[in-house]
């Protein structure tokens, strides 16, 4: 190095390289270069180094935001796991006299309690529809008095324990004739579930 | 993604994008809208604001040819686009009609 000569700190180019996707790391460095020489010019080398460690820095922490937005639609899924855990524990937990016998079967099956809970639920309620005994899903809960909600409606509540009314508003899965939902042919094991959503579409290539 | 909103540095971003001309890359951009807004502004947020605005499509890229210089590096140069024109110009006339608004109170 000629001396006098003034090169951005060791540390930030480091960090740049490490940090910069391939692709455009060359179109980075090259105008991150500009701009130090420049700031030298005009405000002088601490000034211009230090300006070279912030847009390195702004670089790195714009990745990272990339990198959570795209892990956001994960976090909504993640949000479903857990309504679906808690509907199987809520379900598993109500299903009375037989929760015993069809919690062994479910784990002889090599399935998990909470997904044979889900499976059983929508079982019965097929077999329902298809004796006949009932002419409508079953109403498991209430908004005001007018607005039952349905098996599958109940699912999507975010938190209703025994007791409580569920808070979310009924969506227009409903309707004045009557719902038309079906029961749910098949839950899923939520561990299942869960190692599917972390497929590699959760780790985002390159923020670029 | 395509869309026509429009936020506040995307704004900036674009109007220095058009001010600065044919050169418009991200060195030019990022000078011109610090002097004119007269706050530090970072070279990410620059580089993510022109990819916004590229993927909303109000701009449109290219890659020019490598600098003279030895080890020269392409560049990659930015355009406002039709619709990206049209937005700005959606934008100016809104807060206008604020303005004047404001102005017809006083």
């Amino acid at each position: 190095m000629r001396r006098g000569h003034r090169s951005p700190p060791l540390v930030a180019r480091a960090l740049l390289k490490l940090l910069q996707p391939r692709e455009r790391r060359a179109e980075i460095e090259s105008d991150l270069w500009e701009l130090f020489e420049r700031r030298l010019r005009d405000r002088g080398a601490r000034y211009a180094s230090w300006r070279y460690c912030a847009d390195v820095l702004s670089l790195w922490r714009r990745r990272h935001r990339a990198e959570e937005d795209e892990s956001v639609w994960m976090a909504f899924d993640l949000r479903d796991v857990r309504d679906d855990v808690r509907f199987a524990v809520r379900t598993w937990r109500d299903s009375g006299p037989e929760r015993p016998a069809g919690a062994r079967s479910t784990c002889a099956d090599g399935h998990d309690p909470l997904s044979g809970a889900l499976q059983r639920r929508s079982g019965v309620l097929a077999r329902r529809r298809a004796d006949g005994h009932e002419s409508h899903p079953p109403v498991t809960g209430s908004i005001g008095s007018a607005s039952p909600l349905t098996t599958h409606q109940s699912r999507r509540l975010p938190a209703c324990g025994p007791g409580r009314a569920p808070t979310l508003r009924q969506e227009s899965a409903t309707t004045e004739s009557g719902p038309s939902i079906e029961p749910l042919p098949f839950s899923p094991s939520p561990s299942r579930f869960l190692l599917q959503r972390l497929s590699p579409r959760s780790f985002p290539s390159s923020s670029y | 993604m395509r869309g026509d909103h429009l936020g506040e540095f995307e704004e900036l971003t674009l109007l220095a994008a058009r001010a600065v001309g044919e050169q418009a890359y991200a060195v030019p951009v990022q000078e011109y809208t610090e002097r004119i807004s007269g706050r530090n502004v970072s070279i990410g947020a620059v580089y993510a604001a022109l990819d916004r605005l590229e993927r909303k499509g109000f701009l449109r890229s290219s890659v020019g040819e490598p600098t003279r210089e030895p080890g020269g590096k392409r560049k990659r140069f930015y355009a406002v686009t039709p619709l990206g024109m049209r937005t700005l110009r959606d934008v100016r006339r809104v807060r206008e009609r604020i303005w004047r608004a404001i102005e017809a109170e006083r």
